[in-house]
């Protein structure tokens, strides 16, 4: 494994970083997005409250269950709050109110081409902003050290969090048009079934985890520039295949439960092959973490095994807690994290970092702890 | 988290090698970029559509006359129909026909069209009435998908039903609704000029 060739530690801990000037003009940009976006936002709210505040707590409740089921599959590593924060308003904020403007005229232009009635003009337009534009956003997390955006992993969870920024604020907007739709509930409801559920997996953030891959790469990999430009722009010309494809009149049935199950299972496959290929290089990379990195004592090759997948972890706690009880299962869950937060912390920054010791203290109160619950067996 | 790569090449990646940075590049080309969508992309369309209606009030053949929205392109060809384009919405007015119905009556079937179009998966809104600064009665109907909304007004004038449709990206519908909902409210229906 190619490991960095010094390590250096970014200013921040965080994409906050206001000596970047990537920074300033993400805050130039987000004042726009919320003149754009967020006084729409403000005007559905203040129009309207109860409704509004109604379509709020439902549209806040999904972005919290996929940010859970988000993070559930990122399992191996912890952001930063604030820089999955700053990734979220990205997508709900910046690329929706710069959206508002650029995706009507794209859609004119593909009007143009394809002509007005063409189901494929609506498709078009919004696949060739929204995509690039949601991928502009982990563009500028990336160029700010402190996000930490080093690999296809980091870049998958990142463009899936700016996916899902963008896919409830627009949704937000859209079942809130009061003057359009009334201030009906059952539009907003069936506005959070129809693109929260039956879109499914097959969505924004699907699409721009995707194209965050190629960007997550392009950022933290020495292969040559040419590879790297290829798998940037190859992941982001994928995305918005993928969009279009997915917004596309192909495969229009009566019901649209089939036609949108038949046009996901392509998305998903792709979504979940790449997410197979990061994983196995997350694996990998941790695997030598912790044969080369990190002292035996601490993360031993053998421990990796019971840390390798979530079924592997989930057995060693299932076992814990049927040999010692509920509390050492639970200690072992924190020895558990604290191992995988030291193997990545070691592996960005070395083993002499202030993330690493930090990491090191955690699992050694860990280890106490669990020995405290079980005195009689060895804990590494 | 850097991952495994298949051998050592002598690189350093690049979110290393902007360590300690001030990003000044990085900033310049995001902000090239996000002004290529926010001035570049509507510059282009713009440059592509005709130029936008100069008229304080546009008067179809079949007596119907309306304030065009500011912005909107005007399609001069037809002279029954009202045609208006912008940023991928199209407002038509149809030419006034004659209606004993009320109203409700009027909008009811494009309601149940709508409604039981369940490939078009619309989201299908109360109708709502308002009343134009003519005087005249009118009903919108709206109904939405995830990428596209049709909007439908029906104004009433003595007898007489003149419809408005228009159908837009829902991405666009925001801005493209306040347009199309002024234009109704602008409108005028001469009987004389009716068929």
């Amino acid at each position: 494994m190619s490991t960095p060739a010094a390590f250096v530690a970014p200013r921040t801990r965080s994409a906050f970083d206001p000596r970047s000037l990537v920074f300033w003009v993400g805050v130039g940009l987000l004042i726009y997005g919320i003149v754009q976006a967020g006084s729409h936002v403000a005007i559905s709210l203040l129009s309207a409250p109860v409704p509004g505040a109604f379509a709020l707590l439902l549209w806040s409740g999904y972005a919290a269950a996929v940010l859970a089921l988000i993070q559930r599959f990122a399992a191996f590593e912890r952001r930063p709050a604030l820089s999955i924060a700053m990734a979220f308003v990205w997508g709900g904020f910046i690329a929706t109110g710069i959206g508002t403007v650029a995706a009507p005229a794209a859609h004119s232009i593909a009007a143009d081409l394809v002509g007005a009635d063409n189901g494929w003009a609506t498709a078009i337009g919004a696949g060739a902003v929204e995509e690039p534009l949601k991928m502009l956003g982990l563009v500028a997390l990336a160029l700010i050290p402190g996000a930490r955006i080093r690999s296809a992993a980091d870049g998958l969870f990142y463009g899936a969090i700016i996916g899902l920024g963008f896919e409830v604020v627009e949704s937000f907007l859209y079942s809130t048009q009061w003057e359009v739709s009334g201030t009906s509930f059952s539009t907003i409801v069936l506005y959070l079934f129809l693109r929260g559920f039956v879109g499914g997996l097959a969505s924004h953030p699907t699409y721009s985890a995707i194209a965050g891959a190629g960007v997550g790469y392009f950022f933290g990999s020495t292969a040559s520039a040419i590879k790297r430009w290829a798998v940037m722009l190859g992941t982001l010309l994928l995305a918005i295949v993928l969009h279009i494809f997915f917004d596309s009149p192909l495969l229009e049935f009566d019901n649209p439960l089939p036609s949108t199950a038949i046009k996901s299972i392509p998305v998903i496959i792709l979504a979940l092959i790449i997410v197979r290929i990061v994983r196995g290089k997350q694996r990998k990379a941790l695997e030598a973490g912790a044969r080369d990195v990190v002292p035996d004592e601490l993360v031993s090759p053998a421990d990796f095994e019971s840390l390798r997948t979530r079924k592997a972890r989930k057995q060693a706690v299932k076992a814990m807690k049927k040999e010692h009880g509920r509390k050492a299962a639970r200690a072992l869950t924190g020895v558990q994290r604290a191992q995988l937060d030291l193997l990545v912390s070691a592996l960005d920054d070395g083993m002499e970092s202030v993330e690493a010791r930090a990491a090191w203290q955690r699992l050694y109160d860990a280890q106490q702890g669990l020995r405290e619950h079980m005195p009689t067996a060895a804990t590494g | 988290m850097f991952l495994a790569e298949t051998g050592p090449t002598g690189r350093i990646p690049l979110a290393i090698r902007l360590v300690g940075r001030n990003g000044v590049a990085g900033a310049v080309i995001v902000g090239l970029i996000a002004l290529v969508y926010l001035v570049g992309i509507p510059a282009l369309d713009a440059a592509l559509r005709g130029p936008a209606i100069d008229a304080s009030r546009v008067t179809s053949s079949s007596g119907i006359s309306v304030v065009p929205p500011e912005g909107w392109a005007y399609d001069p060809d037809s002279e029954t129909f009202q045609v208006f384009t912008q940023a991928g919405a199209t407002i038509i007015v149809a030419p006034a026909l004659p209606s004993d119905g009320t109203l409700e009556e009027a909008v009811a079937p494009t309601q149940e069209q709508l409604a039981s179009d369940e490939g078009g998966q619309w989201v299908v809104s109360e109708p709502q009435y308002f009343t134009t600064r003519a005087g005249d009665r009118a009903v919108l109907l709206a109904a939405q998908n995830p990428t596209d909304a049709q909007l439908l007004w029906i104004v009433e004038h003595e007898g007489w039903h003149v419809r408005v449709v228009m159908n837009a990206p829902a991405a666009s519908l925001e801005t493209a609704f306040g347009s199309a909902q002024e234009l109704v409210e602008s409108m005028r229906i001469q009987p004389g000029g009716a068929p």
